[in-house]
């Protein structure tokens, strides 16, 4: 044998992959995160959101939401209130008490916002996670089986995607009555189909790949495939557009409330809370600003966040 | 180790008397048909078909390399993948090891795939970009339940790895932090982690630079002297085919127009689509240079509309009535050296009149 | 055999001086080129060969002023009609690159806008700068008349080019510019000679075309017509011909070579393919890990190859016409350009490096007239 295989001196990409593999990779990440400002910001004020919802309990009296009766003196002077008493002055943001002001019904403007913050995420995060696991499901099974299975998934979501949001949860809530429950699903129903249709094209983008070709070549059954190399592969971006969404929902589900759909009408959610504040605005435009901002805030910080991490994850960068 | 190789004493065995040695072929594909049908209309009514392989009979010896040799549309990437059962033929037949395995599937169709890999064009396309290297070369086997524990699958991909001429240290990377050619050398080691004894390679070095093509065509010899390893080389590189096979096919629009020896079908081309193909070849020698010779116009036809009779006849120079009337006959015009043509057109004088 | 053009000063149609270009990446700042000296005359054809990663491409991008935003030219010259490109301003630059450079790349697919046609394609050019062009319309208009007259002999129609001439002289001498519509009949005609020049066939059809319904040799061509009717001092053609077939890149190479001696440009031809350039190319120079190592004369230097890479280059390729019982490439790869090896960048894979190839880097220099290189085993 008089041949010899050549030893390789040099790998280009060596340099800053000397200990490689999984680690390497995840600080790569970071470094891809770090240079970029509005990822950074994005995921502090994800973060920040997800904190101070799980913390809420702690940082102000969970019972604060209530109505306080007999409203406190320096309240906001409010017609309602105003027939039981008189001479209450207007409480705009910036006293000790009330950072942000209070409300209509003399509720601490702060304490409402930070009590309202988690029951938005949890909704949001029930519907997206459900959407996701839906979609990926039935995606993935859409996408494999392909054939009548695939035209029938797609048909279903078509119905679905046909279904006017507002009005099924007009009749969800005239059915069933305003319950919190009832408008999550009736926000899921016509949530779901797009991860349908995101994970399916993603996933017969991705078994079109040579690689999965080079598996089937090597021996590999079908779900081996599509379970351990297609899936993980085309996960990716369906990752990012739930990211997205959990800031959309949000969105979504404080303009149902805004429009009247709260089942009580003392919930803390922010979209009510502008709901409530909106026929003082002019005499009082804090009601409206900062729980707005508010709503703002949290769905800015998940979009920027899941749009840093489709950058993060884009090939292009990453090879 | 085996070193015995080359067996090109074949070469007289014509393939009338192939039937009587049917286990000298390893890989044997009868009259494969691979169409494509378009789908149109209101009812999804096949309209039209691609006709990628349109009838097709190859042989590959154990121990030989067969080059097959095309420009795009000619369907040999489809003939490829449709002997590695990888797409169903249309009609036809395909024989591994004397057995039809067209019509396998499942189990049974898995035993065959251990024995016949695949190494694709583009290494990186063919690597799961998540997976590192170690468990893209633990993973076939895990499938074939070759290796008995993890540590022993572990020790067979550190000794692949280097018998493709990379070190231990690469086993933990991902497919991006390697250059063209370490890929390459992975997804080879990737084949052989199973130990086959049919490789297809489908165009392995053409996203290759020059020296790290040759580079990884000397392993590929070395490998197959070393495995005793039986290739079937695609590619569209003549010069690459050349170096590499013992026996060459030429496909045109889904049909074989010439199969024979390397040596007969570069020296001696019988068909005008071969010669125009290698008086194509640009020769790395300026003394050499082709200044005022004629070059084949236009370009492949549409594989959906196949011109009647021979279907290289819309840009063969030597076309003729009957060209357009007949299917052209396949004519043994030496031992092993099959020609579908008409005419038996002599090139040495052409090389100036072409 | 092509004998090569006079190789005089008066005819250099590029000069790029000590070229240094540097790019900034996550990993660190990749050192692609690295002093390229390099001359181009009109009407020559200069085949610049390298394997991925020799800053081949890149040369062409910093003569074209088309550098990614990471690029830094950190020094060097870039010499045409004795003008500094390097040193112009943007709109300068965006100038010359109408006029005076043309790239052709390897996949025309992504550089032909998919929903317009090839006519307005190439005719976009003039009607979109009308007062740069209207000299060179109305002359170009001109010059076919002069050879339409010569071949008409129906005294009809000449008596109507004959009109049409006196009226684009007045035009001529006018300083007012013309207007659209008859910018866009001259960039029609001019446009559809061009299509005639690259030999598509039935150019009038082929204008009215998008793109998709050309195949992939007629794009091709497409896109050279598209470049060369600004008439360019440098045409820069990077792998055109790697995506195509080899009956259908034979047919593009001779057209090349034709029309070397039709149009004046210098036309630089990048590849990786040394089988292109020893059937094309008048002048050769090899670039290994941004450095040109060596250049001259097609026929001198694929006859007697003098630096060891270029030799281990040849070693390489396997031969359509000769069996070749082994190839001998050059062992190992290219090199990190972060971290590129001192002085001679071919070193470490080097057979036959010695003491002072670590230390210092070679210059180029002439070892025997048209043919220099880059290595101290033949002095410098």
């Amino acid at each position: 044998m008089t041949q010899r295989v050549e030893e390789v001196p040099f790998e280009p990409r060596s340099v800053y992959r000397r200990r490689s593999g999984r680690i390497s990779e995840i600080k790569y990440s970071l470094y891809l995160a770090r240079k970029n400002p509005l990822v950074l910001s994005g995921s502090v004020l994800a973060i920040g959101s997800i904190l101070i919802a799980a913390l809420s309990g702690i940082i102000v009296d969970p019972r604060s939401w209530a109505f306080q009766y007999p409203p406190r003196y320096y309240c906001w002077n409010n017609p309602w209130i105003n027939w039981h008493l008189q001479n209450i002055k207007p409480c705009p943001p910036g006293t000790p008490f009330y950072p942000l002001g209070a409300d209509a019904f003399g509720r601490n403007l702060l304490n409402m916002i930070i009590l309202g913050l988690p029951i938005d995420l949890q909704i949001s995060f029930s519907i997206v996670i459900s959407a996701f696991a839906i979609g990926v499901a039935l995606g993935a099974v859409a996408a494999y089986a392909g054939g009548l299975i695939d035209e029938a998934v797609l048909r279903i979501t078509d119905v679905f995607f046909a279904f006017p949001g507002l009005v099924l949860a007009l009749v969800l809530v005239a059915v069933f009555g305003r319950n919190l429950t009832i408008l999550t699903l009736a926000v899921l129903v016509v949530w779901w189909p797009l991860y349908v249709r995101l994970t399916r094209s993603q996933i017969l983008a991705e078994k079109e790949k040579p690689y999965a070709e080079a598996l089937k070549a090597m021996g590999a059954g079908r779900l081996r495939i599509l379970f351990l190399h297609i899936i993980p592969n085309s996960i990716y971006p369906v990752i990012v557009q739930a990211t997205l969404d959990i800031g959309g929902v949000i969105l979504t589900f404080s303009s149902l409330m805004f429009l009247g759909f709260a089942p009580s009408p003392l919930t803390p959610e922010l979209g009510k809370l502008v709901s409530d504040g909106i026929s003082f605005v002019s005499q009082a435009p804090w009601l409206v600003i900062f729980p707005g901002l508010a709503i703002v805030l949290v769905a800015l910080g998940f979009n920027l966040l899941g749009d840093g991490i489709r950058d993060i994850l884009d090939p292009r960068l990453r090879r | 180790m085996l070193s015995i190789r080359r067996l090109n004493f074949l070469g007289t065995i014509t393939d009338s008397t192939l039937g009587e040695l049917e286990s000298i072929n390893l890989v044997e594909a009868r009259n494969v048909f691979k169409w494509f049908p378009i789908k149109g209309g209101l009812f999804g009514r096949t309209i039209a078909n691609v006709r990628a392989v349109d009838g097709v009979s190859i042989s590959i010896r154990k121990g030989e390399t067969m080059g097959l040799v095309g420009e795009s549309g000619s369907g040999k990437t489809t003939l490829g993948r449709t002997i590695m059962r990888l797409i169903d033929p249309t009609k036809g037949e395909i024989f591994f090891d004397g057995v039809n395995i067209t019509r396998l599937s499942g189990r049974s169709l898995k035993r065959y795939r251990r024995r016949m890999q695949m190494v694709f064009q583009d290494p990186y396309a063919s690597l799961d970009p998540r997976q590192t290297v170690r468990s893209a070369l633990t993973e076939p086997m895990k499938i074939h339940h070759i290796a008995s524990s993890k540590k022993e699958a572990d020790e067979a991909a550190a000794k692949l790895i280097e018998t493709v001429g990379l070190n231990q240290d690469h086993l933990e990377r991902f497919p991006h932090e390697f250059s063209g050619g370490q890929r390459q050398r992975i997804a080879i080691a990737r084949a052989l982690a199973v130990n086959p004894e049919f490789v297809l390679l489908d165009e392995p070095t053409s996203s290759l630079d020059v020296s790290v093509q040759a580079q990884i065509l000397n392993l590929l010899k070395q490998l197959q002297r070393r495995f005793n390893l039986t290739y079937l080389f695609i590619s569209h590189n003549l010069s690459v085919i050349r170096h590499m096979c013992d026996r060459v096919a030429v496909m045109y629009l889904g049909r074989i127009v010439e199969i024979g020896n390397m040596k007969a079908i570069y020296e001696s081309p019988k068909h005008p689509y071969t010669f125009a193909l290698l008086s194509a070849v640009p020769n790395p020698d300026p003394t050499k240079r082709k200044e005022h010779e004629p070059v084949l116009e236009g370009e492949v036809p549409s594989p959906i509309d196949i011109p009647s009779g021979c279907r290289f006849r819309t840009r063969c120079p030597y076309n003729t009535e009957k060209c357009a009337r007949e299917f052209p006959p396949l004519v043994e015009i030496e031992p092993g050296h099959w020609v579908e043509c008409h005419y038996d057109i002599d090139f040495s004088s052409a090389r100036r009149s072409f | 055999m092509n004998s090569t053009p006079q190789l005089t000063k008066k005819n250099v149609a590029l000069e790029v001086r000590n070229l240094r270009v540097v790019f900034h990446t996550y990993a660190g700042v990749v050192k692609a080129i690295d002093g390229v000296n390099l001359t181009v005359h009109s009407k020559e054809l200069l085949g610049l060969v390298g394997e991925s990663g020799s800053g081949k491409s890149v040369t062409a991008l910093a003569i074209a002023g088309l550098l990614p935003e990471n690029a830094e030219v950190l020094e060097g010259e870039v010499l045409l009609r004795g003008k500094d490109l390097l040193k112009q301003s943007k709109k300068e630059l965006r100038m010359a690159r109408l006029t005076d450079i043309a790239l052709v790349f390897q996949d025309p697919m992504t550089y032909l806008n998919p929903v317009m046609t090839i006519g307005t394609q190439i005719t976009e050019i003039f009607t979109g700068n009308l007062k740069i062009y209207k000299d060179e319309l109305i002359q170009s208009r001109l010059d076919q008349i002069e050879n339409e007259l010569r071949q008409e002999t129906d005294p009809k129609k000449i008596s109507k080019l004959n009109e049409e001439k006196t009226k684009l002289e007045i035009k001529k001498q006018n300083s007012s510019g013309i207007s659209k519509k008859e910018g866009k009949r001259l960039a029609k005609l001019l446009a559809i000679e061009y299509l005639k020049l690259v030999k598509l066939p039935e150019p009038e059809r082929v204008f009215k075309m998008y793109p998709f319904e050309l195949s992939g040799g007629m794009r091709q061509r497409a896109m050279i017509a598209m470049a060369l009717v600004r008439r360019p001092a440098v045409l820069l053609a990077d792998e055109i011909t790697t995506a195509l077939d080899v009956t259908v890149q034979a047919q593009i190479l001779k057209l090349i070579k034709e029309l070397r001696d039709k149009v004046d440009a210098a036309i630089i031809l990048i590849t990786h393919d040394l089988g292109i350039v020893a059937e094309t190319c008048d002048r050769v120079a090899v670039m290994y890990a941004g450095n040109i190592v060596e250049e001259g004369d097609v026929i001198e230097i694929f006859k007697n190859p003098l630096h060891p890479y270029t030799v281990g280059l040849f070693g390489a390729v396997p031969r359509p016409d000769i069996e070749k019982e082994n190839l001998e490439p050059v062992p190992g790869s290219v090199p990190d350009l972060i971290n590129p090896p001192s002085g001679c960048r071919f070193h470490p894979r080097c057979p036959k490096a010695f003491e002072r190839c670590p230390k210092s880097k070679p210059p180029l220099i002439e070892y025997k007239p048209g043919h220099k290189v880059a290595c101290f085993l033949y002095g410098g």
